[in-house]
């Protein structure tokens, strides 16, 4: 049974997000257009023992997955997609529509997988079955991810808060169905509603999720209050990678991670660095309070292969 | 009208989706029908919630369903349309932004709103973001004084290339990143500072044919408040629509995005940040944004109380004026003073 990183590196400044200021977002990218300085960063984690790396299919995740392969570092690191590019998706879809956006999608498929795709019936096939779609959809995400070690699949908070809201069980489950069938690697979920998310897979009888979401001192985007997630961390079996524990570089590092490894079931953490320094740093402090609390390891559902994703992937 | 509030909603867009996925977890409220044309969209929710009722037509939906109030959500040529037959069966209604084509065409929903005494609201979300609404609260408050000139913008890294889609046609839009998008900048600045008189404004297009891409205007307000604002859906690196407010007052100056509010008092020289993180209280559901589950929730109960929105059809009117006179000035290349605005054809 392999486990998850304690320690996974964040993506947001490496794509110009900042949820403080949206100055500092720009710095960053700024900071960040030359690969070579976000090639620093990950070479300085993995030297460092933070092997673990969170990425979404952003237009430069392409960029950083082969800037990863090139310096041969593809085989120490753990990959984490976040699925799919939420925010390009809503400008592309603004900009040519939704019909226009899934054809772009599908345009943008390898040849394998659109005779793939053809082989099914064609694109206005896929249309008429709903979830087909939704399975063709992540297996053209995940594409750049198939020579990398990938321990789990994260579907975005913009997807699984929809789905939670409308309480689409149908949707949920054959997502988790369809990573755990074609992947080596285990379905996560990023939420912005914890007690719903902890709340709905108790009811679908989905056993305990793998779950991203937002715990920070402050209180910051966790709803529908910091009461309520704590409670729902306390009182349920499900293992949870803690993001925005800074609260997006509000809190001070050492009082953040005191709070967040004070709590139960959490034992990794989606952390953003920019600098040597800075990961130096924040680091240290996460070993320290890490190890100050008596946290087990956090375990995934099932035996990951970590040796890479499976033929579904070509 | 029963304890359940009834909801029908037209038009399953982003936000069309947004609101009916917020609607669907409160308590005493139910989406019972939709009307939307999109095959692929319906099937969808026919596979989510099979319990709704799905319509093509609008008229249809309002015709056989027992509603209490219709979310707008449809593409901006057909919210007038739809909101005056939602009112002639006195509906409540919630109209995303704007409330239409142009104020000539939405002018007439204000009487109707008013004659059914139907509650309204229209979808000016800004209202529920923390940073923006401490903002109007320090101005209100008035240690800072009166104010005296201002400069805002908004900004997206949206279109570098042709767009497609209603946005970009005139006809279905009413206009470009003016009437799509800045028109929540014109919301905050006649939220924060009442009503504009005058208007001088230009306007640049270089990725559409028929709409604006750029607009920039200098603004006299009735409180004797002047300033600009300038907007573009083309601008690089505002990987999210980006608001900022400056505003200097005659006892201090203050500053305002959706990430902080930034106040100076000259009395004591005290310069003070408030972050988005020192004020946020949760919501019940997260989806797209914590305002949006808030601006549902103050609908709702003004639905179920029968209660007059600040942010209904009236003013939603009021702001459309503003973006009227701003397309009149930059065609006609004059100053526009929204008193006359009603009398040019």
């Amino acid at each position: 049974m392999s486990s998850i990183d304690p320690i996974i590196l964040g993506h947001n400044q490496f794509i110009g997000v900042s949820h403080l200021s949206q100055d500092a977002a720009r710095t960053r990218v700024e900071r960040f257009s030359d690969i070579g300085k976000v090639g620093e960063v990950i070479k300085f984690c993995a030297e460092s023992g933070v092997n673990g790396m969170m990425l979404s299919t952003h237009p430069r995740a392409r960029d950083i997955l082969d800037y990863i392969k090139a310096e041969g570092l593809s085989g120490q690191m753990n990959m984490y997609p976040l699925i799919p590019f939420a925010q390009g998706y809503v400008r592309r879809m603004n900009a040519v529509g939704l019909p226009g956006m899934v054809r772009e999608i599908f345009a943008s498929a390898p040849l394998s997988k659109k005779l793939t795709i053809s082989l099914q019936g064609g694109l206005g096939f896929l249309r008429r079955d709903f979830t087909r779609m939704l399975g063709a959809f992540i297996d053209i995400e995940l594409l750049p991810f198939k020579d990398f070690n990938v321990k789990a699949v994260f579907l975005h908070d913009a997807f699984v808060d929809l789905s939670l809201a409308l309480q689409a069980e149908e949707q949920i489950r054959f997502f988790v169905d369809h990573i755990s069938k074609h992947y080596e690697a285990a379905p996560a979920f990023e939420t912005m509603n914890f007690p719903l998310l902890v709340e709905s897979f108790k009811r679908w009888g989905l056993g305990k999720p793998l779950v991203m979401a937002t715990f920070n001192k402050a209180g910051f985007q966790m709803n529908p209050s910091k009461e309520a997630c704590e409670a729902a961390l306390l009182e349920n079996d499900v293992d949870v990678v803690a993001m925005s524990t800074l609260a997006a570089g509000y809190l001070e590092p050492q009082d953040a991670y005191e709070y967040v490894f004070s709590l139960p079931n959490i034992d990794s953490v989606v952390v953003g660095v920019s600098t040597r320094e800075h990961a130096t740093e924040t680091f240290e402090i996460i070993k320290k309070c890490r190890s100050s609390y008596h946290c087990s390891n956090l375990r995934v559902q099932k035996p990951l292969a970590g040796s890479g994703m499976s033929q579904n992937l070509m | 009208m029963n304890d359940e509030i009834n909801l029908g909603i037209v038009g399953l867009g982003k936000m069309g989706i947004a609101h009916m996925a917020i609607l669907n977890t409160f308590e005493g409220a139910s989406v019972r029908a939709v009307a939307e044309k999109q095959k692929l969209i319906t099937k969808g929710i026919r596979s989510v919630l099979p319990a709704i009722a799905l319509y093509d037509r609008y008229e249809e939906m309002l015709e056989k369903e027992p509603l209490d109030a219709v979310y707008i959500t449809s593409p901006t040529s057909l919210h007038v349309q739809i909101a005056e037959a939602c009112l002639a069966r006195g509906l409540a209604i919630f109209v995303e932004k704007p409330l239409g084509l142009s104020g000539r065409e939405s002018k007439h929903l204000v009487g109707l709103a008013s004659e059914k005494q139907a509650v309204s609201m229209v979808g000016y979300c800004k209202h529920y973001v923390e940073t923006f609404a401490r903002a109007r609260e320090l101005l209100d408050g008035g240690a800072l004084g009166k104010p005296v000139y201002l400069t805002s913008c908004m900004y997206v890294s949206q279109l570098f290339s042709r767009g497609s889609g209603w946005r970009y046609k005139k006809e279905s839009s009413g206009g470009g990143v003016l009437n799509i998008l800045a028109t929540h900048l014109v919301d905050i600045l006649v939220w924060f500072f009442g009503d504009i008189s005058s208007v001088s404004c230009d306007m640049k297009s270089h990725y559409s044919s028929e709409v604006e891409d750029y607009a920039h205007a200098y603004f006299n307000f009735e409180s004797g408040l002047a300033g600009s604002m300038d907007t573009s859906w083309s601008i690089r690196n505002y990987r999210l629509p980006e608001i900022r407010v400056e505003v200097q007052c005659e006892n201090g100056m203050l500053a305002v995005t959706e990430d902080y509010v930034k106040y100076q008092t000259d009395s004591d020289g005290t310069h003070s940040t408030l972050y988005g993180q020192d004020l946020y209280s949760g919501v019940p559901i997260h989806v797209g944004g914590p305002e949006y589950a808030r601006e549902d929730a103050h609908f709702l109960d003004c639905v179920r109380t029968r209660r007059r929105s600040d942010i209904d059809v009236a003013y939603g009117y009021r702001v459309q004026r503003v973006t009227d006179a701003m397309y009149e000035s930059a065609e006609s290349r004059t100053v526009v003073e929204l008193s006359k605005l009603e009398l040019k054809p």
